[in-house]
């Protein structure tokens, strides 16, 4: 009677086995590497918890499962602590089972502690709703999730966040189809398994953007439907990017290869650093899937744009309008389709002024932490076999970070037009309209 | 009136990377870049062929490089703040070989930034990225740490940018992130002039071969000329578009080449105080340029960058 519930989501029959042998080999070297290591620092968030204690919760984990493997080889039943809230007595959840709702809770939390021993020796963040989406069917709702995650946590006398569970994604997206219906423009990234409901036909390009005062100015210029690269998707990770996130544009990715995904980072070692994480994933999340995007094209802000900028922030009345802005706006305007009247007109109402990016950019000398890490960046990038063209661009940019000892901030804008202005040239340029 | 060059080749691609320093002796130029190796060109065989490539010189690559004017000794900084120097080998190869160990590390001497040689090779002056100067001398074997000259209290002092030595090995200049220019007498360790700074990141500095002037150039975009003798500002180059990244001067102290952000090189007459001839080989960043030392009629220099190549002038015959 049992086996025959449990066949309702063979499915986990699967994973519950394999991951249970993986468990006591692979498990345990990653948590121990991980452990030796710290931290492997930048390329993640992780919550402000001591070390020591992600640490025991991933012990504990471990323990759990090799218990269990042992029950396993000796044909004993399978069992997990669970503590109750309200009683606060510690009781075994265990399998097989003599109720449907045993086998469920058994199962669900099983998986809850796979993903989030998942996340804590990775060293990055995983929510509520991912979990919730990796088996709908299994867990049946969200709220059967969340009670289940804040149990786990009190059994093991830590916060959620120590768990490395978080309510929602951090990230926000906004583009045409993500409104909600309240008329929110702005929303937050949805569970990649949603992506493959989305109708992304009208969509011809997606930005990603470092910073969320970038992003919101960008929204409230409504930079998604004014583009001269027409219709797009804006959104953010806020700063480093949560596995949900990545996820997310993998998701969209994968199903719609076709739509250019740009970035828009910083020029300094953390825009840098990010690009990367979104291209290869961060350090501890090698065996992670499904997370990245490499074919992630990097927008700005680069070297080569400082030189522009300079340009343009000549001081001298120049009276050549071959070079600089004449040039771009003009062909700007004649590459311009019908669909981006509202943008020339914007380009338009701006004043030819060779200061006008001043109020969008920022240039600062790098600090000694930011040296510290475009060498140690370097350095990593400089220990692959093999560098592919990405990576000799990103080491190129580096190291001219250093040599200018500059970094170039995209800074919270109050005058958007000119971010709006430089992507419409930058993305006309590379969609090969120009 | 003008002068003119001409190009006389182009090493294409002579570097996997971004050329972040070229250095010329009589026979030949070294290149560093964002790659791992050093690469000597022959300068005086036909088409500039390279004649040795040292392997595994920096690992994450090398941002400056000075070879000592008698040619015989090098130095070279790589990205990872390792310090090393070079000497032609004794064999008569004409290769060059590992030189002595320069002990670089922890927290007393600072990250090695910009650096400079005296004419033989035995002074060795680096700035740091706390604005010190570290001055090293060099001879077979050993190595050491000679003197360390520092601009001023620690509140003032900025990032050191570049440097030289005077041809006579007395003095020592350095220029700044903040614009400060300061000029050290290397026996005493004493600042002789603290110049009227460019207010801007000052990247290049280099005395007049007879040590009567010093010219500071940067992102002000300017070349700035002092006197040595009263440290009075005396002339302003303008003309550059884009930051100035490398100047050097001509052996007679005649000329000054610049190399500037935006691709353009520029020579200009000390006398006439105009830029004689402007070159654009490319639109990509000039990171270093150098007059070959003059062995033959026509005056020679060499300018590197973005676009990865070594690009050759020389003098056309007659002035325009």
């Amino acid at each position: 009677m049992d086996r025959c519930r449990f066949s309702t989501t063979p499915s986990f029959d699967i994973s519950v086995s394999r991951r249970d042998r993986a468990s006591s080999q692979t498990i345990l070297s990653k948590a121990s590497q991980a452990l030796s290591e710290g931290s492997p620092g930048e390329s993640v968030q992780s919550p402000n918890d001591p070390g020591e204690r992600r640490g025991s919760v991933i012990d504990r984990i471990e323990d759990i499962v090799e218990s269990m493997v042992d029950s396993l080889s000796e044909n004993q039943p399978l069992t997990l602590p669970l503590r109750s809230r309200r009683s606060g007595n510690e009781y075994t959840v265990s399998f097989p089972a003599t109720t449907a709702n045993g086998v469920k809770k058994f199962t669900a939390l099983l998986q809850i502690l796979f993903l989030c021993h998942e996340a804590l020796v990775s060293d990055t963040i995983i929510t509520k709703r991912n979990i919730y989406y990796q088996n709908p069917e299994l867990f049946g709702s969200q709220d059967y999730v969340n009670r289940l995650v804040d149990d786990v946590a009190y059994t093991f006398g830590v916060g959620r966040n120590e768990l490395n569970i978080v309510a929602a994604s951090k990230g926000l997206v906004a583009g045409q189809p993500f409104g909600t219906e309240h008329g929110d423009e702005v929303v937050m990234i949805p569970p990649a398994d949603a992506v493959v409901d989305l109708d992304l036909r009208p969509i011809e390009w997606i930005l990603v953007i470092e910073k969320e005062a970038t992003f919101r100015s960008l929204v409230s210029l409504r930079y998604h439907e004014i583009s001269v690269a027409g219709r797009g998707i804006l959104m953010t990770a806020k700063g480093y990017p949560d596995l949900s996130s990545r996820q997310f544009i993998h998701a969209v990715h994968s199903t719609w290869p076709q739509i250019p995904i740009y970035a828009l980072m910083d020029f300094d070692p953390d825009g840098v650093s990010i690009l990367r994480t979104y291209k290869r994933g961060s350090q501890g999340m090698r065996h992670e899937e499904r997370v990245t995007v490499p074919g992630l094209l990097w927008l700005g802000v680069k070297n080569s744009d400082l030189l522009e900028l300079q340009m343009r922030l000549l001081p001298t009345t120049r009276s050549e309008p071959s070079n600089g802005d004449g040039e771009s706006q003009s062909t700007l305007a004649s590459s311009q389709s019908s669909r981006a009247g509202s943008s020339r007109t914007l380009a338009r109402s701006l004043p030819g002024s060779a200061r006008r990016h001043e109020a969008g950019w920022k240039i600062l000398s790098l600090s000694g932490r930011d040296r510290t890490k475009a060498v140690r960046l370097l350095s990593t990038l400089s220990d692959q076999h093999h560098q592919d063209a990405d990576e000799m661009e990103l080491t190129s940019e580096l190291q001219l970070m250093l040599m200018l000892n500059m970094k170039f901030e995209i800074q919270a804008v109050d005058r958007a037009e000119n971010m709006a202005h430089w992507l419409d040239e930058r993305l006309s340029r590379i969609s090969g309209w120009v | 009136m003008s002068k003119q060059y001409l190009t006389a080749h182009t090493v294409d691609n002579a570097h996997i990377a971004n050329i972040f320093a070229i250095a010329a002796t009589k026979t030949a130029v070294l290149s560093a870049s964002g790659s791992s190796c050093i690469n000597v060109h022959a300068t005086n065989k036909e088409a500039y062929p390279l004649v040795q490539s040292i392997s595994n010189a920096h690992k994450l690559g090398c941002h400056h490089l000075a070879v000592s004017r008698d040619g015989k000794v090098a130095a070279s900084i790589g990205f990872a703040g390792e310090l090393k120097t070079w000497k032609v080998s004794d064999t008569g190869s004409g290769d060059w070989e590992p030189y002595v160990e320069v002990a670089n590390g922890g927290e007393t001497n600072g990250e090695a930034w910009a650096l400079a040689l005296s004419e033989d090779g035995s002074v060795l002056a680096t700035t740091t990225h706390s604005g010190r100067v570290n001055i090293w001398r060099l001879s077979d074997g050993s190595s050491q740490l000679a003197q360390q000259f520092e601009p001023g209290s620690v509140v003032t002092s900025a990032f050191g940018m570049s440097i030289d030595i005077s041809h006579d090995g007395k003095y020592t200049a350095t220029g700044h992130e903040n614009g400060a220019v300061y000029i050290y007498n290397n026996e005493t360790g004493r600042i002789v002039y603290q110049l009227p700074g460019l207010a801007k990141p000052v990247r290049a500095v280099a005395f007049s071969p007879a040590g009567t002037k010093l010219a500071a150039a940067g992102d002000s975009m300017t070349i700035e000329l002092y006197d040595l003798q009263f440290g009075e500002h005396v002339a302003q180059f303008t003309g550059h578009a884009a930051w100035i990244m490398s100047i050097d001067w001509s052996d007679t102290g005649e000329y000054l080449l610049s190399g500037a952000y935006d691709g353009k090189a520029k020579v200009w007459s000390i006398d006439k105080q105009a830029c004689v001839a402007t070159h654009s080989e490319t639109e990509q960043a000039l990171l270093s340029v150098k007059w070959l030392p003059k062995t033959g009629m026509n005056e020679m220099f060499c300018t590197a960058g973005a676009n990865k190549s070594l690009t050759f002038y020389r003098e056309a015959t007659g002035t325009a």
